[in-house]
């Protein structure tokens, strides 16, 4: 089969000092077919000369420079339209990429038995001079899937040579849909489905969306259709100390983040309901029978039981407030699932409101 | 090391031949153990899966050397850190006061090498506190404490750092074994300290060769041969898992994470003994069989503590007593950051405090309870509770204090007095006995 089209979008925002490195990076891909839009968020800094300098030198890549800092997921969001590509990388610009990173990511989807949501590859941590620190990110190196999940040859696909498509099945584990656990490496390390990227993105938000991409559609599109741990270190994580959201290597047993961030994240994954809830019919149809299970996803992903998610007042707000559209699921199973994340007396208040 | 002597290699074993890696490492009593000449190497490259990986730089080790009064011995330790088959490495050398001849063989031995970073401290501030100096020079990584009278072989870091890369989770300690040698370096015996793989819990082997990153100065049967001798630790494993001295990589983020704050202080203990128990419970210790350093008995050494001035024999009642002292201001390290640690190791907090004491459980109450003990819990109560919050804090100081000594610590917590509803509480707490044991680790 010919080669998927790959979109990387770049995101900068005041990283000069890394941003030609994530740059070269993606140009440098040893895959014939991918697309490189290069986001400046109105950095303050010599950003904009550094891209002044791949101002027409490759056709594969695009420059866009916003006048205000939309954030990471804001500037996704602004451009999401535009991609052309059936996959998708958000690299974060003070990340780099190795040089066979599309090739096997784009490998492990098409080989996959039906389609995913995104792959996770094994992440080097480095310090502000690139020197390694860690060859995993330990939520991902300590929650490996054992068992290979399937043993099939790899489809063949083209530009991607024998040897490494012999590496990839060595390397590949399926991570189950219904499994909750975050088994991943962070932003750069993913390649989504695209277009499952765009039938799930967060809507009605301020344009300026503060929040990182992988804490949305990590937990919800793999709850839509699951997705692979790649075992092979495929990029580069860069601790620098101005990291938004932690800044140490870490490590087997420590937490990761700051408190202030892992806080934020929480947050934010609030999101998620309130897409579930405001959009309830479409995510029915993307997900036939799984809605309870999308619903669940934002609780999981803070370790808590269910019911303390549900507890929260502002999570209940939310159903509240889009309490229409979830009756439209049917207001005894809406009434019946709520029951059983927020006791019987919650979920009629929110079904019969 | 002067390896020009047959005679000399014949009978102690130290070859310049090269390496027999296999034999080396499975070597025990009747075998010789053979250290590789490996001529120094401008650079290792990374490979990843086969393929090189020029696009990331190798990792920095920062050897840390303290020495006090050591010139007879540091020359040779100079020299085995300058033969290492790794180049990616600086050394801050810690003259910490001496009155020897040891400036003048430093800088023989430095030869001007950019990597080498020489510092004379007026006076000796005992060896972890010249550490903790050290600490705030270095900026690599992965951290060695060098021994002044210690040698390290050739593929000490490279094999150190494989094994840190390689490991299933990224842990905060890889430890070696360590070969005894007399004071000219010959090898006194074939038994080197071992380190015991066969521990209850620890999980044995590396990651797939495929899938890790790569030093070319390990080769693959190298690797396998790592693989086969190498485990990860439990970071609750209690007791002393680590080769003496030399013999230990640490991660620079865990060490900073456990170091004092005050680190201009004089500590008159070994950097060891603090660091290595702590960064072990942080974050784990993969455990390496395989000697890649030596240990001199020249009939000097300072036992434990490497310092004179203190040099008490291990196993007499005062070298217990000087433990014991120094072990509390392990656990004062831990509590006066407690806002960090708690967050750090959320549920495991009280554990790694437990820990830190390094005595037995059913020891514990009595270490807490001793004025020491008492003494630094009230110094940092108010941080304890402000840290891991009113319920766990009670909790947890009535679990390891007799009730009049909770109830001032608790107090202090407070801010001076604690609220009159607390009392019954604090006292109710240290009766439950039960309950309050279970709280211990």
């Amino acid at each position: 089969m010919a080669a998927p089209l790959v979109s990387f979008v770049v995101i900068n925002y005041n990283y000069e000092d890394y941003l030609a490195e994530a740059i070269d990076s993606v140009l440098a891909q040893d895959y014939p077919n991918i697309e490189c839009v290069v986001i400046d968020n109105a950095s303050t800094d010599g950003s904009r000369e550094v891209l002044a300098r791949y101002e027409g030198v490759d056709a594969r890549l695009s420059i866009r420079r916003f006048d205000r800092n939309l954030n990471q997921m804001g500037a996704l969001l602004r451009i999401l339209d535009d991609l052309r590509g059936r996959y998708l990388t958000i690299v974060d610009a003070d990340d780099f990429i190795f040089p066979n990173y599309a090739s096997q990511h784009v490998l492990a989807h098409e080989m996959a038995p039906r389609g995913l949501a995104f792959t996770s590859s094994c992440v080097v941590e480095v310090d502000g001079a690139g020197c390694v620190l860690t060859a995993g990110y330990d939520p991902f190196l300590s929650n490996v899937v054992q068992a290979r999940l399937w043993d099939g040859e790899a489809n063949a696909v083209e530009g991607v040579g024998a040897t490494d498509r012999a590496l990839l099945l060595e390397a590949i584990r399926l991570v189950d849909r219904d499994d909750p656990k975050w088994r991943w490496s962070p932003g750069t390390a993913n390649m989504h489905d695209l277009s499952l990227v765009r039938a799930t993105r967060p809507i009605g938000h301020a344009e300026a969306y503060v929040g990182a991409t992988d804490n949305y559609f990590m937990w919800l599109n793999h709850a839509i259709a699951g997705s692979a741990q790649i075992l092979t270190p495929l990029s580069a994580y860069r601790h620098h100390g101005r990291n938004r959201y932690g800044a140490m290597p870490s490590v087997a047993g420590l937490t990761i983040g700051t408190r202030s961030g892992v806080n934020r994240s929480a947050v934010r994954r609030r999101d998620i309901t309130l897409a579930l809830a405001s959009r309830a019919r479409a995510f029915q149809q993307l997900a036939p029978g799984r809605f309870w299970k999308l619903m669940d996803a934002p609780a999981a992903a803070d370790g808590q039981p269910v019911e303390l998610y549900f507890a929260n007042p502002l999570v209940q707000k939310i159903l509240i407030e889009h309490r229409a559209e979830l009756l439209s699921l049917g207001a005894a199973e809406v009434e019946r699932e709520l029951a059983e994340r927020m006791g019987r007396k919650a979920a009629r208040r929110i079904a019969r409101a | 090391m002067d390896r020009s002597s047959d005679s000399e290699r014949a009978r102690g074993g130290i070859s310049s031949h090269q390496p027999e890696w296999g034999r080396v490492l499975h070597g025990r009593a009747d075998q010789e153990i053979r250290i590789p000449e490996v001529a120094a190497t401008a650079q290792v490259g990374l490979s990843l899966a086969g393929r090189s990986a020029a696009q990331l730089r190798p990792p920095i080790v920062s050897f840390v050397l303290v020495n006090w009064n050591y010139g007879r011995y540091i020359g040779a330790t100079i020299d085995s850190i300058l033969a290492q088959d790794y180049p990616h490495f600086e050394c801050v050398i810690l003259d910490n006061g001496s009155t020897d001849d040891s400036r003048v063989v430093i800088d023989r031995h430095v030869r001007g090498d950019r990597r080498f970073r020489v510092i004379h401290l007026p006076e000796n501030l005992g060896q972890l506190g010249a550490t903790l100096v050290a600490l705030g020079e270095v900026k690599g990584g992965f951290v060695t404490f060098v021994d002044s009278d210690d040698l390290l072989f050739p593929d000490f870091a490279s094999t150190h750092l494989q094994v840190h890369l390689s490991a299933p989770r990224s842990v905060a300690v890889t430890t070696s074994g360590v070969a005894e040698v007399d004071g000219a370096g010959v090898v006194l015996t074939s038994q080197y300290a071992t380190i015991q793989l066969d521990r209850h819990g620890v999980a044995k082997g590396l990651r797939d060769a495929s899938t890790v990153i790569r030093l070319s100065t390990i080769s693959d049967e190298q690797f396998r041969t790592l693989h086969a001798l190498t485990a990860v630790v439990p970071r609750w494993t209690k007791g002393w898992l680590w080769a003496p001295g030399t013999g230990n990589m640490i991660r620079r983020s865990v060490l900073e994470m456990v170091a004092f704050n005050d680190r201009n202080a004089t500590y008159m203990r070994s950097a060891d003994g603090h660091f290595l128990p702590l960064c072990h419970a942080f974050a784990g210790t993969a455990l390496i069989d395989v000697p890649l350093s030596a240990y001199r008995i020249h009939g000097e050494n300072y036992f434990v503590n490497r310092e004179s001035l203190l040099g008490i024999p291990n196993g007499t009642p005062e070298y217990a007593a000087k433990s014991r002292r120094e072990s509390y201001e392990s656990v004062a390290s831990i509590l006066e950051n407690a806002r960090q640690n708690a967050w750090l190791l959320r549920e495991s907090f009280w554990r790694v405090v437990d820990i830190s004491t390094r005595v037995h459980s059913d020891d514990l109450k009595a270490y807490y309870g001793a004025p020491s003990g008492v003494e630094i819990f009230e110094r940092h109560a108010a941080t304890l509770r402000e840290a891991v919050g009113d319920r766990a804090f009670i909790q947890n100081i009535c679990a390891r204090f007799g009730f009049r000594d909770a109830r001032r610590i608790i107090a202090k917590g407070f801010g001076g007095r604690a609220p009159a509803r607390l009392q019954l509480k604090i006292f109710r707490l240290c009766r439950n006995r039960k309950r309050m044991k279970a709280l211990l680790h």
